[in-house]
């Protein structure tokens, strides 16, 4: 390839990078909220499920894709209760939870669904549209990367930090913090344990349904089964990679946005790989990273484990 | 006398079968050291817990400067300006100082952390109460003796009329309770009043103005320090003249059976746990290990026992060396191990007590034919094991997790005993049992010296280690800074070692 | 009171009244974990205007109006039962193995590979090699994780979920281009040619669907109930899962332990995958598997990881799918309703893990009353 081609490949490379990473980071940011407060969240796949259909139905109802996004944001919000209450209130094994909720959220959403088309094809829906951020989005190469995006990815810029304030630099962030390294010292200066984790799922499944909403309505303005296929997975990756500080998480992310983005792109240049392994690639990467990753980092102390112990 | 600071009245307290506090009454009075002694298990911890708000007692009423109040959680402590560190220190190690003595603070610029204004007071603590602290660091880098100060700095900073210490000396060093002292009666100084939680006695005499024992859930009475004896207290104690009122026959030991030449252990995180160990053991020799818990005892054992693999020097049994040990070449040389966490290491909880009693030989004849488990043999055994060890089971199959501490422990020894052909390594092996069952562990471990087996006996109990041991090591920081006889005449000189002192530089 | 037992002494009675509870508990809580989940699908049911009686008749009748519809909820159970036995067999070792889905994928592949050649062998040899091909191929999926697991602390709920992923991708793959039948004609499907007639597995109940794969299902389990509870492998295995620390110090190799725990339930995983083929598919299609290795969680936890448990669960769920397609057809209620059955028995099954009647029921009324106040 000359010189000539390959700016533009690697700027729209980049940011179709960007838009791919922005459900990723949703996600990721309510796993850290989630994670920091000692509650393991495999079912954060399952909320971004949730999210996909809630924000159809919102978008669908209201007729505006803020309505979605507000949908989204519901139907994440209920499974992370959901899971609240069954693994604090009820303090079941979190893992098995988890792959529960996952489960749960596939079916609800594909037995909804069907019920409404039988034929299973979905209406079209009001999306979010594209739309060029004033002066920035004509700076050379970085304008044309970050800002000509739709709304949500320029409400992901400022969720990063706004969360590594909110979760590193606050009286809150740091009594939530507290719950996940050491849940009894947290009560014992007087911290309700059970009500931090109960916000962190909460909030934690509204932004999963938040990058639920991203890839229904910021992607392709309707509803199909198997929209997120294993990206809560990928967050969870990102977020041990980034070692649950937002801006590295969000660097994490954008990779494997990266990663997805040039899969599908090699997909339309005829190389000689099958593109089933082009598909493959980004959980390899996320495989590989989370292997290499995965015992450097200090996860919470408590991470997993229900409290009180007994 | 004024109105105390602090009535707990008739306070009843129970968890399933077990009564934790029955009718319990204590006061504190203003300004005092008021310590709470009593064994393990005596019920001090669950009281000051219900003090704290973090258990509802079931019965009884607590009244605070004369003013009857009910402790729903910690923070309502926190509020009547009660403060407590707790034994277990209540501690994220990950945090720094200053993380630490933030968390659920309230700040008066809300959501900011009050950064500024903490260091300044830290500052001004340091200097009033003199407790010096660099806020920056992590406090998984601090030592015990400076993380303890952390965690009274936490509870001044929310304000303490009333300081509970639960056994505060407990991981400390003897001078690291030098300096603790100091601390705590400049804080009585200043107005602070402290509950004083131990079951040392030398320590409670030394520090307290009045003294309340425990014993069993009960309170059996509260006496001025300045009245007191170790004798008195003892009896109040334990409820019978003396410790341990026996011993066993010394001597008998033969020839060497193991060695340790210069074995140490390093850890990944941690450090050097074991420094330069050079020990000798004979058959038919009751070997003690002593010193005050952490200083390496239980690495020590693990390490004899094949389950941590030592980074320097060399293990001999009977002059051959052992390379490379693992739990199961130890077995298959002839030692039992009777570890110190019966509960999670000792035992599988949720297997039946014949299935122990056959844990480490599910591979050996007679139980296993054609890698299937023989199940008469199994019970078969257990039946005689059950008899010859007066275990206490509804049947064989009964899960041994729902077995009292003394039944299980005798589950180990009579597993255990049966594979110590050569030797035996026991940790703490009668912590937590009652009378009745720590003196018949006792008996066991001394037939099997009879029998000529060499034991490693590693205890903190001292009464226990002189009534059995020919003779003691005492174990500080990972190094052993001297071996005495196992007599009385000792006591001196180990408790001076227990405190870092060389035998060498003793005698 | 049986003769020889411990004299009836009260501790005595009072544990086995505790324990006989606990087995009551056991024994109860499928039912009840089914019963939850038929309510909460008749609300979910209602939901979409349909008469939740009606629905669930026609469920009924698909299940059990012919042996058709009998021998066709064996035919469903079988994959989920072998899937299932080598799940439970896992847990039971503490290891969270959710990457069956992958395992029974990679093992189908193997396995139909080995099922397309025309070897001329005998059906016995055939069918076996191509059994051991999906064991192998299952195997080695699990070996991975497994070993990540075993020896460096790696999460094995990540690593597994991500190769199942990637399994997916590799036999997509596979049925669009090596093993594809008949590559050249315009509309050809992703899918392999049809498995030699001496590998497919003969029918057991003519004339419904049931092959002979269920029997081995049956098999499997007697072998895995042998090795779990009355070998001595199994009970090492069982005590690395309850306590690791009391296998290390017992002896036990326990990383080499939760390896072949690991490769026994993905090779597992594998053999059901094969066995999908060889008895009922006789071709390997891209994707042809509609969450077989995650439904079988729910089987394994519902069974409580016993094999017996295992057998009945997998019935059940047979007998759901089953069910749930008549219902679909006739009462328009969406298949996907069982995937909402089965999340619902996981959370049943988990919550109740934590309400073990292991004390008598005075201490847990004690319990309760401690926690309300």
């Amino acid at each position: 390839m000359n010189e000539f081609l390959w700016l533009p490949f690697l700027v729209s490379l980049l940011a179709a990078g960007v838009r791919l990473a922005t459900p990723l980071l949703f996600a990721a940011l309510g796993g850290i909220t989630n994670e920091l407060s000692g509650v393991l969240n495999i079912g954060l796949e399952g909320m971004m499920i949730g999210g996909t259909f809630g924000a159809y139905i919102g978008a669908l109802l209201s007729g505006s894709e803020w309505g979605g996004a507000l949908g989204g944001m519901l139907a994440g919000g209920l499974l992370g209760l959901l899971f609240a209450y069954l693994s604090i209130t009820w303090r079941a094994d979190q893992v098995v939870l988890g792959t529960g909720l996952n489960l749960f959220a596939l079916g609800l959403t594909s037995f909804f669904f069907r019920s409404m088309y039988k034929a299973g094809i979905s209406q079209f829906v009001p999306s979010f549209d594209v739309w060029n951020v004033p002066l920035l989005s004509d700076i050379p190469l970085i304008g044309q990367i970050f800002f000509r995006q739709v709304p949500l990815v320029y409400l992901a810029y400022l969720l990063i930090p706004l969360f590594s304030f909110l979760l590193y630099k606050t009286t809150w962030g740091l009594k939530l913090r507290c719950c996940g390294e050491h849940p009894r010292a947290a009560e014992t200066v007087g911290v309700n344990v059970t009500r931090m984790r109960y916000l962190a799922l909460i909030l934690s499944g509204m932004l999963a349904g938040l990058g639920g909403t991203f890839l229904s309505l910021g992607q392709i303005s309707a509803f199909t089964e198997g929209l997120v296929s294993g990206r809560g997975f990928i967050a969870l990756a990102a977020i041990i990679f980034g070692r649950w500080k937002p801006l590295n998480v969000a660097f994490a992310c954008l990779l494997f946005g990266v990663a997805d983005a040039l899969q599908l792109r090699l997909q339309g240049f005829g190389l000689p790989i099958r593109y089933e392994f082009l598909l493959m690639f980004p959980y390899l990467l996320t495989l590989v990273t989370f292997v290499v990753f995965v015992n450097r980092g200090d996860s919470p102390a408590a991470l997993g484990k229900p409290y009180p112990e007994k | 006398m004024p109105a105390p600071l602090l009535e707990m009245r008739q306070i009843v307290k129970t968890f399933g079968p077990l009564r934790a506090n029955d009718r319990v009454d204590f006061e504190v009075q203003t300004g005092e050291i008021h310590a709470l002694l009593g064994e393990n298990g005596a019920g001090k911890t669950t009281l000051m817990n219900i003090l704290y708000g973090l258990y509802q007692p079931d019965a009884g009423e607590i009244y605070w400067k004369g003013e009857k109040i009910t402790l729903h959680s910690p923070r309502d402590a926190i509020r009547y300006r009660i403060g407590m560190i707790h034994q277990h220190l209540m501690l994220v190690p990950n945090f720094t100082v200053l993380e630490n003595i933030l968390v659920g603070l309230p700040s008066p610029r809300e959501p900011f952390l009050p950064i500024n204004e903490t260091l300044a007071r830290l500052e001004d603590f340091a200097a009033q109460y003199g407790l010096p602290i660099d806020p920056t660091v992590k406090v998984k880098q601090l030592p015990l003796g400076l993380q303890q100060r952390v965690e009274i700095l936490k509870a001044l900073f929310r304000g303490a009329d009333l300081l509970i210490l639960d056994e505060p000396t407990a991981v400390l060093s003897p001078l690291e309770v030098e300096e603790f002292f100091a601390v705590l009666k400049n804080l009585v100084g200043k107005g602070v009043s402290i509950i004083f939680i131990s079951h040392k006695l030398d320590e409670v005499l030394r520090i307290s103005d009045r003294i309340t024992v425990l014993r069993q859930g009960r309170r059996i009475g509260t006496i001025e320090t300045r009245h007191a004896t170790q004798q008195i207290l003892a009896e109040m104690m334990v409820g019978r003249a003396v410790a341990l009122d026996y011993s066993f026959p010394k001597g008998g030991a033969t020839q060497p059976i193991l060695e340790l030449k210069g074995i140490s252990l390093i850890r990944p995180k941690v450090g050097r746990v074991l420094k330069d160990l050079n020990l000798t053991l004979h058959s038919g020799e009751i070997l003690g290990i002593a010193g005050i818990d952490g200083n390496g005892q239980e690495e020590l054992a693990d390490v004899v026992c094949g389950l941590i693999p030592y980074t320097e020097g060399e293990m001999l049994l009977e002059g051959r060396p052992i390379r490379n040990p693992t739990p199961q070449k130890m077995k298959d040389c002839g030692l039992g191990y009777v570890p110190a966490d019966r509960q999670s290491v000792g035992l599988v909880k949720n297997f039946s007590v014949a299935h122990n009693l056959v844990l480490k030989s599910l591979d050996d004849p007679p139980y296993n034919t054609y890698g299937f488990l023989r199940e008469k043999v199994v019970r078969l055994n257990a039946q005689q094991v059950l008899r010859e060890f007066d275990i206490r089971a509804a049947d064989l199959l009964q899960p041994v997790g729902e077995l009292s501490g003394g039944n299980q422990q005798k589950v180990i020894l009579g597993r255990e005993l049966q594979l110590a052909k050569r030797l035996l390594v026991a940790v703490h092996p009668t912590r937590g049992l009652d009378v009745g069952a720590t003196e018949s562990v006792h008996r066991f471990l001394y037939s099997q010296k009879e029998k000529g087996i060499g034991l490693l006996l590693i205890s903190a109990d001292l009464d226990e280690l002189l009534a059995l041991s020919d003779r003691i090591a005492v174990l500080f920081r990972g190094e052993i800074l001297g071996v005495v006889p196992g007599e009385t005449d000792s006591l001196p000189a180990i408790s001076r070692m227990m405190l870092g002192e060389r035998l060498e530089a003793i005698v | 009171m049986e003769q020889g037992a411990p004299s009836g002494s009260s501790p005595s009675r009072h544990h086995s009244w505790a324990r006989w509870l606990n087995y009551l508990q056991i024994t109860l809580l499928p039912f009840g974990a089914v019963f939850a989940a038929l309510v909460i699908g008749a609300i979910l049911i209602a939901l979409t205007g349909v008469e939740p009686g009606f629905a669930y008749q026609k469920m009924w009748e698909g299940i059990a109006k012919s042996n058709y519809q009998v021998g066709l909820v064996l035919v469903k159970a079988t994959p989920l039962m072998i899937i299932g036995l080598g799940l439970g067999f896992v847990f039971n070792s503490g290891v969270f193995n959710i990457g069956a889905e992958g395992q029974l994928y990679m093992g189908a592949l193997l396995g139909t590979a080995i099922g397309i050649q025309d070897w001329g062998l005998p059906a016995w040899l055939h069918i076996s090699l191509s059994l051991l091909g999906g064991f192998i191929g299952g195997g080695l999926w699990g070996l991975l994780p497994g070993y990540l697991k075993a020896r460096h602390q790696i999460n094995e709920v990540i690593t597994t979920i991500l190769l199942n992923y990637i399994a997916i991708y590799i036999v997509s793959y596979f049925t669009h281009g090596p093993l594809r039948d008949n590559p050249f004609a315009e509309a050809a499907l992703p899918q392999t040619p049809e498995v030699q007639a001496s590998s497919q597995l003969p029918l057991i109940w003519p004339p419904t669907r049931l092959h002979a794969g269920f029997l081995l299902g049956l098999g499997l389990a007697l072998l895995l109930y042998l090795i779990t509870y009355r070998m001595a492998f199994g009970y090492k295995a069982r005590a690395v899962g309850s306590s690791p620390a009391a296998a290390h110090y017992a002896g036990m190799n326990t990383t080499l332990i939760m390896i072949i725990v690991m490769v026994v339930s993905g090779g597992l995983a594998g053999v059901a995958g094969t066995v999908e083929i060889l008895g009922v598919q006789h071709r390997l299609r891209d994707m042809f598997s509609p969450g077989l290795g995650y439904s079988a969680i729910a089987i394994a936890l519902m069974g409580n990881n016993h094999p017996l448990g295992i057998i009945l669960a997998s019935l059940l769920f047979g007998a759901l799918q089953v069910g749930a397609n008549n219902m679909q057809a006739l009462a328009g209620v969406p298949v996907t309703i069982v995937d909402v059955l089965q999340a619902t028995v996981i959370f049943f099954v988990a919550v109740s893990a934590m309400i073990r009647w292991r004390a008598p029921l005075r201490t847990l009324l004690l319990r309760n009353r401690e926690a309300s106040s």
